[in-house]
């Protein structure tokens, strides 16, 4: 039976190869070929059978999986052994390439491997140089430097800090934190694929407002550390303020701690001093009514010295004696005694209508005497 | 000499403490004690000086009664004014001697005072008039009355003529220079005690 069986097998065999023999020696004899390779055995080659003068599209993926970790993508390709032609790098799609039909060809395809890097942890990486399939696929074998920026503005007043990177996951750097500008990595070596990590700290914006007073406190705090926000007051004029606590914090003391898990704003308040504006205008009253007051003392002790200077500036009016020698003697002491008989009458009338008190008639009478 | 010659205004209820009327108050006493005092002493006088003028004694008590009544009293009235000649010595003097009672009258214009009764003058002995004018005035009226007399001796041919016209005018030049100098130093004074 077996025999029978093996006999039987053999005949349909040669009855279904014998056409595509035949068929392959048809076209070698009437058809063209074309003949696809790729250069370090990226891929299989293959071959296109083609009826004379018509038109035929080669259509090649731009990338293939290589494995699980890489791909190959298509780099330049050549046609009947010629020069490379560059192809444009493209991830996805095909690459098609308008092939004569006059006779056979032959097209070879370079492709080279590629691996993915991820980053994780910032919205901002830059690669340098670029991804030559903008994909954050590179070729194997390139070294790229990865930049992010320093901080990142989340909100109005939420942002993250660079604090360090790694690579696979393995240790990370440790990185001075700045407030501005971009980190950049060291150049990483694309042997296969990697994972680079940014890590961020969140930070919060501490707001500290006063309309008066020196504040202090006011910046950027890691999430849930402390912060120590004060305010003193300074020496205001011409209107002072007392600090009197934090708007909407029972705590009044002008410095205190908190913990910052959000952003915050702290505003003093104040009530306004009138005090040194009071002292001041004291001062001012006071200098003025002390200037008044020694003017007027120096008013008054010039009313008295006045008095006696003007009698003493003034030319003292006395009265000329008569020239004896042209006048008789006996008639100018007479005349001299009326004088002074007469003055002391008229002080009498002053005494008398009451200008002149007795103590002071008495006195002068007798100054008039001396005079005379 | 403004003291004297210038009419003080003083509010109706200050200027009863003038009034003879109020004799029995301290403050009335106050005014004519300084009056009499600062012209004796022709200048401003000292608690001590006043208390010892009305009380007869200058104990701490009685200045400082005094004190109190001028400062709250004469003071605000405008009666007597201090003058500070050091830290430690104050020393009063009346604003005036001729004293206008006025009342207030209100108006859109702003307060003004209008002047009642007559002007209420404290005794001239009390004023402080200087010594100068009344011997100034004295001489004044000797002179005065030489000159008549120099005429008259003249007339009734007492005199020689060269005798009488060397006396004529030594008299009449020591007249022009004793009535200028009154002029221009005391024609206010002249003018109040004139009336």
């Amino acid at each position: 039976m077996k025999p029978i069986l093996f006999l039987l097998f053999l005949s349909v065999s040669v009855i279904l190869l014998l056409p595509i023999h035949s068929y392959g020696q048809t076209t070698s004899k009437n058809e063209i070929a074309i003949k696809v390779s790729f250069a370090n055995d990226t891929d299989q080659p293959y071959t296109i059978s083609l009826n004379p003068q018509e038109t035929y599209t080669l259509s090649q993926s731009y990338s293939w999986v290589r494995d699980q970790n890489s791909r190959f993508n298509l780099q330049s390709y050549s046609m009947d052994n010629g020069p490379y032609q560059p192809i444009d790098r493209v991830s996805r799609g095909n690459f098609t390439l308008d092939v004569p039909t006059d006779t056979s060809h032959s097209i070879a395809f370079i492709a080279v491997p590629q691996y993915p890097i991820e980053v994780n942890g910032t919205s901002g990486a830059i690669f340098n140089p670029t991804s030559p399939t903008s994909d954050n696929w590179f070729d194997e074998g390139s070294d790229i430097k990865i930049s992010t920026p320093y901080t990142m503005e989340l909100g109005q007043h939420y942002r993250e800090q660079l604090e360090g990177w790694s690579v696979d996951d393995g240790s990370s750097s440790q990185i001075t934190t700045q407030d501005n500008g971009t980190f950049t990595t060291t150049p990483i070596h694309v042997s296969g694929p990697h994972s680079i990590d940014f890590i961020y700290n969140p930070q919060y914006y501490v707001n500290v407002i006063s309309e008066f007073g020196h504040i202090e406190g006011t910046g950027w705090y890691d999430s849930g550390t402390t912060a120590t926000i004060s305010v003193k007051p300074t020496q205001d004029f011409p209107v002072g303020h007392t600090f009197e606590g934090w708007q909407g914090i029972e705590n009044s003391s002008n410095s205190i701690d908190i913990v910052v898990n959000s952003p915050r704003v702290f505003t003093a308040v104040w009530k306004t001093d009138y005090s040194p504006i009071i002292v001041t205008g004291a001062i001012i009253v006071g200098s003025t009514v002390g200037i008044i007051i020694f003017r007027k003392r120096r008013r008054g002790v010039s009313v008295q010295s006045k008095t006696e200077s003007n009698e003493k500036v003034l030319e003292r009016v006395e009265i000329k004696p008569i020239k004896t020698d042209q006048v008789d003697d006996v008639y100018t002491k007479e005349l001299s005694a009326y004088i002074f008989q007469k003055s002391i009458e008229k002080l009498d009338t002053f005494q008398s209508s009451g200008i002149l008190s007795l103590q002071r008639h008495a006195k002068l009478k007798e100054e008039i005497t001396q005079d005379k | 000499m403004n003291r004297i010659t210038k009419v003080r205004n003083i509010r109706e209820e200050c200027f009863k403490y003038l009034e003879n009327s109020s004799q029995e108050m301290l403050a009335n006493r106050l005014i004519f004690s300084i009056a009499k005092l600062s012209s004796e002493k022709m200048g401003p006088v000292k608690l001590g000086e006043i208390a010892q003028d009305i009380f007869s004694i200058s104990d701490k008590a009685k200045q400082d009664n005094i004190r109190l009544t001028i400062e709250k009293t004469l003071l605000k009235c405008g009666i007597v004014e201090k003058l500070r000649y050091a830290p430690n010595d104050v020393r009063y003097i009346l604003t005036g001697y001729r004293f206008q009672k006025t009342r207030k009258i209100e108006s859109f214009r702003g307060d003004t005072g209008e002047p009642v009764g007559n002007i209420l003058e404290l005794p001239r002995s009390t004023w402080p008039i200087p010594d100068e004018y009344f011997i100034l005035q004295a001489k004044k009226e000797g002179l005065s009355q030489a000159l008549k007399k120099i005429n008259s001796d003249y007339d009734a041919g007492k005199l020689p003529k060269g005798s009488y016209e060397i006396l004529l005018h030594t008299m009449n030049e020591n007249l022009s220079r004793f009535t200028k100098k009154i002029e221009a130093k005391y024609a206010e004074l002249e003018d109040v005690i004139g009336e």
